[in-house]
């Protein structure tokens, strides 16, 4: 009878193992796989929760946002607008007392890893020294973006007006397109798509008098 | 009274046996009873937890469509942010010259005037060096060459740092005597303008 007791408790042993092993383990490896793929789905909640909060914000502010787009957009326009800034340098020679003796754009060129294509344009301007200090800061305060990259002032005495400057400015300004299309984005032409030339010898003849 | 058996102890022991194997049987059949609730209870603490997470991803499913039904704000402040970078892009070494030759004006000494000035911000190959300023001038005599090293190291004069001067020569202008000198010095990053924080408007 003993030895039946001892068996019977080795044999429960042996089953309590074999039913953890077969059916409890996996059954907690799936509950623990269950609640790992719950975490991330709160963890998903709440930044999807702070995301659309932030959204609701910009939504709310959608029109200081389009003001301040506006804005920008006139910093760095689009195209490359040389009259329009033809017109407020002119503009701005004028308000300064400036005389603008050339101006020299460039055509925008590209920014190596931007999408800013910069326009060079020299100036040669002449007057005195707080004129052209009038048109340095009005460059600055333009609605377009303007960078003055160099300048060169040089003094010369005039017998009417005393000291005036002569200054040479380069300066930079911004456009996110180029003046003309790429050539591939108009689409070129391989070799091997030709296309057929007209020499009077193929569809114009059959559209001609029969003979 | 004490109970009297007159069965012989063959029978005794044969109904313990008999008593003690049955209770084995019922502790047996209780504990693969106990097994099979184990393994039920198992099974609902699985579908507990796949509930919760069908929730969850419900509850997730239903955000993700309202985040989509926002993307247009989002694109506006996609937009808002490239067009901003572009701005600080663009104004990634700016100067601002008026300043500078304002500050020179200011700070410049007396008996020396300035005849040609030039600046140029260059690549930066000494770190902290944005560009390059040259002068030439006029002084009444050498000292006066000493002052204006003096007044463009001062602190008064920011950005500009590494002033020297090349070369101090004798000149006359009419019948007075002077010296003509050429200097240089360097733009420092003090020089940098934060115009592109002026100019990028702000949003709530």
């Amino acid at each position: 009878m003993k030895r039946i007791g001892i068996l019977t408790g080795l044999g429960v042993l042996f089953l309590t193992a074999v039913w953890w092993m077969f059916f409890i383990s996996p059954k907690n490896a799936e509950i623990a796989d269950l609640e790992d793929e719950l975490n991330v789905a709160i963890g998903n909640e709440q930044l999807l929760r702070v995301t659309i909060n932030e959204l609701e914000s910009i939504r709310q502010a959608e029109v200081e946002y389009l003001a301040a787009l506006g804005q920008l957009e006139g910093l760095i326009p689009e195209r490359p607008l040389l009259e329009e800034f033809i017109e407020q340098v002119y503009a701005l020679t004028i308000d300064t007392g400036i005389d603008l003796q050339t101006l020299a754009p460039s055509v925008p060129s590209v920014t190596e890893d931007s999408l800013l294509r910069e326009i060079q344009v020299s100036a040669q301007i002449e007057g005195e020294f707080f004129e052209l200090l009038g048109f340095l800061f009005g460059l600055n305060d333009m609605e377009r973006l303007v960078r003055v990259d160099s300048i060169a002032v040089s003094s010369s005495q005039d017998d009417v007006e005393g000291t005036v400057l002569s200054a040479s400015v380069q300066m930079t300004l911004f456009t996110l397109a180029d003046l003309l299309p790429l050539l591939e984005e108009v689409g070129t032409v391989s070799p091997d798509e030709t296309p057929p030339v007209e020499d009077g010898s193929g569809d114009l003849e059959a559209i001609g008098p029969s003979a | 009274m004490r109970p009297i058996n007159l069965l012989p102890p063959e029978f005794g022991a044969q109904q313990t046996r008999r008593r003690r194997l049955a209770m084995l049987g019922f502790a047996i059949a209780a504990y693969v009873v106990i097994l099979g609730l184990g393994f039920f209870l198992w099974g609902g603490r699985v579908d507990n937890a796949r509930r919760d997470l069908e929730a969850q991803n419900s509850i997730v499913q239903t955000l993700e469509r309202q985040k989509a039904g926002l993307a247009d704000s989002k694109q506006l402040a996609d937009d808002y942010e490239t067009k901003a970078e572009l701005v600080r892009q663009a104004l990634g070494n700016d100067i601002d010259w008026g300043i500078i030759m304002n500050d020179l004006a200011r700070l410049l000494p007396p008996r020396l005037w300035i005849s040609t000035f030039t600046g140029n911000v260059v690549a930066e190959t000494i770190p902290g060096v944005l560009g390059q300023v040259a002068f030439s001038g006029i002084g009444f005599d050498f000292p006066d060459v000493s002052s204006w090293l003096r007044a463009l190291d001062s602190e008064q004069f920011a950005g500009i740092a590494g002033t020297w001067v090349s070369t101090v020569s004798q000149g006359v202008v009419g019948e007075d005597e002077v010296v003509n000198f050429s200097s240089t010095a360097a733009l420092t990053s003090a020089a940098v303008t934060n115009r592109a924080e002026n100019l990028i408007p702000e949003v709530p």
